[in-house]
């Protein structure tokens, strides 16, 4: 007999006792037999893990914690509440193991279980009031797969302004309110480690009559105390179009807020600042040429400190400014994902570790911008950028130009061994008909195709592709052959010519339908051989 | 009938037909990997499961033999967890099996069927703890899974007032 074991530990050494005899001493059901037969069951298996207590390795005498009885043991474990802590307790000997496995079982197996549960906020939050090592486990699977984690799968650019669901704090009697809530209390107060710090002198929600004079003073308060407990930050920060006072500390409020958040791993920061607006100065006497050539000043004069744990940023969807730039200039090092949002990036900063970004472009020289990447890339997702002032009802305001196929993928053909997600959101010229990308990991890509699409059968790793705008007429000349939607799509023969495909999703004006290979029915239309097709199937 | 030996952490073997184990994403790709470094095409492969205790691994089993014939769930039924619809695959036999468990046996089945890569089995049993926890009061929860409360002093008002910040209304 071969093994095919998933582990290297030795198989019992037992004799095999008799079949029958093993069910009935193991109380197997009858039934169990016509199910499946069970051929051994050694002895010693133990019922429970009482058993497991005369292990030789953790005799009295031997074992320093073997004088204490089961009410010390009590409390000691009681505080012992994290279960990672007490799963390292399990691997010290086998009577600790076996009376943790006993006493603490419904927490050891909850904290590996949460993860698999789909419960509302409402109820995981509850879980937390059920006992200390419950709340730890709420704790860090929370922090490990907040909300907006969960739209991380996607590309940068459809996370939809990187919803989240951690405490949002808008005001600054709601910050006193919460400090004075959380009394002398100076462990993590937000659950997942999330945080938002919107300040918006005008806004839908909030019309203020008059600035909100101590919300940024509220809020160095808050990060003061709890600031370090942040893993997950969002700040927004719209002094909008009128003489805001506080636009005049846009950049100190924002870099002491920064300073005080060490432990930051994904910051969204989205600072609106109109530069055609005059601003009073801190001292309220004078006026500003400009606030954009302030800010860009005062960093230079007092610099960002590199966030060591930062490794995701999006800057949102505000115009580009100088705090853009800081940002990116002190932190390319560690940037692991960076959605670019407006600013178009031409600095030449490298970014060795980048994954992942999202990138806008206005011509093709913007594209340069991805020569500051590195070429192990996986995901890229290119958008095209609008006039400031674009409406969708004017023909003049149609996407600024066309870009050319060729030259857009050979520009990729640099990350072609990892690339794995692409999307263009961008206008581009048909492709030509000869030419074959070099993007063999490529496994995502969401497109918009007009003209001949055979590039599509080069990519022999692509799992899922996203027909953005699909127009049928728009494909003619390519070998596949599209016959419709619904059940129709199943008769065409992309699911042959692209034997990786496992999802096809066509993209229309007002819906988009899924297509996955799984449901390609078994009947499925041949088409004639023809030389080409052999190649491919 | 190709069989396969499937032992569990505790060395129980169980000898499982091959065509019920494959109904485990685990096992058939433990039975498939044995096929091709195995030269002998009559050998019987042996498959060590070392977090799965023989009280779960029986239970697994059993599920998988009441559920030979049930279409098997596609992989990547719900991309962002992985999960199906539990509603759909949950039978009056599902719920007699379940119902006499406690509910740490449950948890070791998710754990069991996330690791054997038994979807329906993970969906049902999943479904049942959540049903525990889901528009219950602390108490409530606490008494279905046999705890206590240890909060000392001020603790769970803290808990209670960090969790009102964060609640959705």
């Amino acid at each position: 007999m071969s093994n095919a074991n998933d582990t290297g530990s030795n198989p019992p050494t037992n004799p095999i006792p008799d079949p029958q005899s093993t069910l009935n001493s193991n109380s197997i059901s009858n039934s169990m037999q016509t199910l499946f037969e069970i051929v051994f069951v050694p002895n010693n298996v133990p019922e429970s893990s009482e058993d497991l207590r005369t292990d030789n390795d953790c005799a009295a005498g031997q074992d320093p914690f073997g004088i204490f009885d089961k009410e010390v043991l009590h409390k000691i474990f009681a505080h012992v509440t994290d279960p990672d802590d007490l799963k390292k307790c399990t691997q010290t000997c086998t009577k600790w193991k076996a009376w943790i496995e006993k006493e603490k079982h419904i927490l050891l197996l909850f904290a590996e279980v949460i993860g698999h549960l789909k419960l509302p906020k409402n109820d995981l939050l509850k879980c937390r009031q059920v006992c200390k090592g419950w709340k730890k486990c709420v704790d860090k699977a929370y922090e490990k797969n907040p909300l907006h984690r969960s739209y991380e799968y996607m590309s940068l650019s459809k996370q939809e302004n990187w919803k989240h669901d951690g405490i949002r704090f808008s005001e600054s009697g709601q910050i006193e309110k919460f400090l004075d809530e959380m009394g002398s209390f100076t462990d993590n107060p937000f659950p997942g480690r999330c945080i938002e710090i919107s300040y918006s002198f005008t806004n839908d929600e909030v019309k203020r009559p008059e600035p909100d004079d101590n919300f940024w003073p509220n809020a160095e308060k808050l990060l003061e105390r709890f600031g370090q407990h942040v893993w997950y930050a969002f700040i927004t920060y719209d002094c909008g179009r009128n003489n805001d006072p506080f636009a005049t500390n846009v950049e100190v409020n924002l870099r002491n807020c920064l300073a005080k958040l060490p432990n930051l791993k994904k910051l969204y920061l989205d600072p609106e600042i109109f530069s055609s607006v005059p601003y009073l100065n801190i001292d309220g006497t004078q006026r500003e040429l400009g606030v954009r050539q302030r800010v860009m000043n005062y960093f230079r004069l007092n610099p960002l400190e590199p966030m060591k744990n930062l490794e995701t940023l999006s800057l949102g969807y505000s115009s580009a400014n100088y705090i853009h730039y800081e940002m990116l200039r002190c932190n390319c090092s560690t940037l692991k994902r960076v959605d670019f949002g407006k600013y178009v990036f031409n600095h030449g900063f490298q970014f060795p570790n980048l994954e992942e970004a999202n990138i806008r472009v206005e011509t093709l020289n913007n594209l340069d911008q991805l020569d500051c990447f590195p070429v192990t890339m996986k995901k890229i997702s290119i958008e095209r950028a609008y006039r400031s002032r674009y409406r969708n009802d004017n023909p003049r305001h149609s996407p600024l130009s066309q870009f050319s196929f060729e030259r857009v993928f050979r520009k990729l053909e640099r990350f072609g061994k990892t690339l794995q997600l692409l999307e263009l959101d961008v206008n581009l010229s048909p492709p030509p008909s000869a030419y074959k990308p070099l993007l063999p990991a490529l496994e995502r890509l969401t497109i918009s195709v007009h003209g001949c699409a055979d590039f599509l059968l080069e990519l022999k790793n692509l799992k899922y592709l996203v027909m953005v705008k699909y127009d049928s007429n728009q494909w003619e000349g390519t070998r596949v052959k599209l016959h419709g939607f619904g059940n129709k799509m199943y008769e065409s023969n992309i699911w042959k010519l692209m034997p990786a495909l496992e999802t096809l999703v066509v993209d229309e004006c007002l819906e988009s339908r899924v297509y996955q290979r799984k449901n390609l029915p078994m009947k499925v239309v041949e088409r004639p051989k023809s030389k080409t097709q052999c190649v491919i199937c | 009938m190709a069989l396969v030996r499937v032992i569990s952490s505790d060395g129980a073997a169980f000898l499982v037909s091959q065509r019920l184990a494959k109904r485990s994403g685990k096992l058939k790709t433990e039975i498939e990997t044995f096929r091709k470094s195995s030269d002998n095409s009559e050998a019987q492969p042996e498959i060590r499961i070392v977090t799965i205790r023989a009280e779960i691994l029986r239970l697994v089993l059993q599920w998988l033999q009441q559920h030979q014939n049930d279409p098997v769930l596609p992989a990547n039924q719900n991309e962002q967890d992985g999960r199906g619809d539990a509603e759909m695959g949950q039978s009056q036999w599902d719920r007699d099996f379940l119902a006499p468990m406690d509910l740490g046996i449950v948890m070791e089945l998710i754990l069991a069927a996330n690791h054997l890569e038994v979807k329906g089995l993970l969906d049902i049993t999943c479904k049942l703890v959540e049903s525990k926890i889901t528009g219950r009061t602390v108490d409530e929860i606490r008494t279905a899974f046999k705890l206590k409360s240890d909060f000392k002093g001020n603790e769970e008002e803290q808990t209670r007032l960090e969790n009102r910040w964060c609640v959705e209304n």
